[in-house]
């Protein structure tokens, strides 16, 4: 397992980009072991970048907070499986803290580095993960992504993250944020690298139906993309087309999308971070502590009303799912932003308004790089079937990249 | 004056943020997209 080794060796000489909390440095080992046992599967040696709030049992467990760090002691199930065909952990990733936040900008670990551009932020809250990925030490980015934060690090890193249907990917070991909009979700460097690791699990379909002709919606009125980003994105959108896409434009109203999911996310958060909210909250970051505090002073109205705009919200996409095969957007409507800019006000809802859509529906969505010369810039695709979503994805990247 | 419930529950529920006033800000903004208020 040379390969594996300099992997470890490379995450090691790059550790100025921030990526890992914990490197294993036994990942080599192990994989040998198992070789030497022929219990090496389909999925032998491949390196496993996984967020900080996952567990695998024998390492250091932090939720991107110093206060909650521990040993774990059993493996999360998404792990385990991913493990049963051979994969290995080569590491734990720095993340946003307690995966609240959208720029992984950590106040007790140091930010998270842009790969292209070290002055600015990976995105988040899954950033160390497709940090890693980006820079290829790791192959498959283990995350989550509870408004973005599988998709949005991702598209800032250049690389594809994918967000699986709601429920699919099973969340056992996997600290909750907000359950209700809480998934599993991973990074690859290409949609096929990404098909081929999750179809060893049974994840991802062992071919992908071909797609000749389909119909998609951009949706507009969402977020106000910055020139650079729109840019990028039209330029995808016309990929897309070249791959036999048919266009239309859908205009939504997403701004009641967006109040139901913070409502949800942050009534959830406080509940199951209620204790550290008592009792930590000066060790807290700034950011962390006032969000928490809104969602324990939010009244069960709000929370009610959120859950009934969050079945308008499916509704919705599920009519526009009877028309479109897919429907796509920018991932962001930022590229990356100075790491020293990352607390603006303003940044937030410009990393969170497309991606966020689809943690409210459940939704599988995906983020795959935008054809640009420069900072990353992503497309997000969503659909009903995932399949279909997968297929049109591969397509894109054939044509685009 | 409709977020000022916002800093005396916290107090009893004995939680004390860095920003009150932003929390206020937080909560009002939700509520306010919600329709709610």
């Amino acid at each position: 397992m040379i390969e594996l080794s300099k992997k470890i060796e490379e995450a090691r000489r790059r550790s100025e980009l921030n990526y890992f909390l914990y490197l294993n440095e036994k990942a080599a080992e192990e994989v040998e072991l198992l070789q030497r046992a022929g219990r090496c599967g389909s999925l032998c040696g491949v390196a496993l970048a996984v967020k900080d709030n996952i567990e695998v049992a024998g390492m250091p467990i932090t939720n991107g907070a110093p206060y909650m760090r521990r040993i774990a002691d059993k493996t999360a199930a998404v792990v385990r499986r991913l493990m049963a065909e051979g994969a290995v952990v080569l590491g734990k990733t720095n993340m946003h803290e307690l995966a609240l936040g959208a720029t992984n900008v950590n106040p007790h670990f140091g930010p998270t580095k842009n790969p292209h551009d070290p002055t600015r932020i990976t995105g988040g809250s899954s950033g160390g993960s497709a940090g890693a990925v980006a820079i290829g030490v790791a192959d498959l980015g283990v995350g989550t992504d509870t408004g973005g934060s599988v998709r949005i690090p991702a598209a800032l890193c250049g690389v594809v993250g994918y967000k699986p249907p709601y429920g699919k990917i099973p969340v056992d070991g996997v600290y909750p944020l907000a359950q209700s909009l809480d998934h599993v979700g991973f990074m690859a460097r290409s949609v096929r690298g990404l098909v081929r690791i999750l179809s060893a699990v049974g994840w991802a379909p062992q071919t992908l139906p071909t797609i000749k002709r389909f119909r998609f919606a951009v949706l507009m009125g969402v977020a106000e993309p910055t020139r650079y980003v729109e840019k990028a994105f039209w330029r995808a959108v016309e990929a897309l087309e070249g791959i036999g896409g048919m266009r239309d434009e859908v205009f939504i109203e997403a701004s009641k999308f967006s109040a139901a999911r913070a409502a949800i996310l942050l009534s959830e958060a406080a509940a199951n971070y209620y204790d550290y909210l008592r009792s930590s909250i000066s060790y807290m970051g700034r950011d962390v502590a006032t969000l928490l505090s809104a969602g324990a002073a939010l009244p069960a109205v709000a929370y009610i009303t959120a859950k009934k705009v969050k079945e308008e919200a499916t509704q919705f996409f599920n009519t526009l799912f009877k028309t479109y095969d897919v429907v796509v957007s920018p991932t962001t409507a930022t590229e990356a932003v100075p790491i020293d800019e990352a607390a603006n006000i303003a940044v937030r809802p410009k990393l969170l308004a497309y991606t966020e859509l689809f943690n409210l529906t459940g939704h599988p969505a995906i983020s795959v790089p935008a054809p640009v010369s420069g900072l990353p810039v992503g497309l997000q695709i969503a659909a009903r079937d995932e399949d279909v979503l997968l297929a049109v994805a591969s397509a894109y990247e054939e044509e685009a990249l | 004056m409709v977020m000022d419930y916002v800093e005396s529950l916290l107090k009893n529920l004995g939680v004390s943020p860095p920003d009150v006033d932003e929390v206020k800000r937080q909560v009002e903004k939700i509520l306010r997209g919600l329709l709610l208020i």
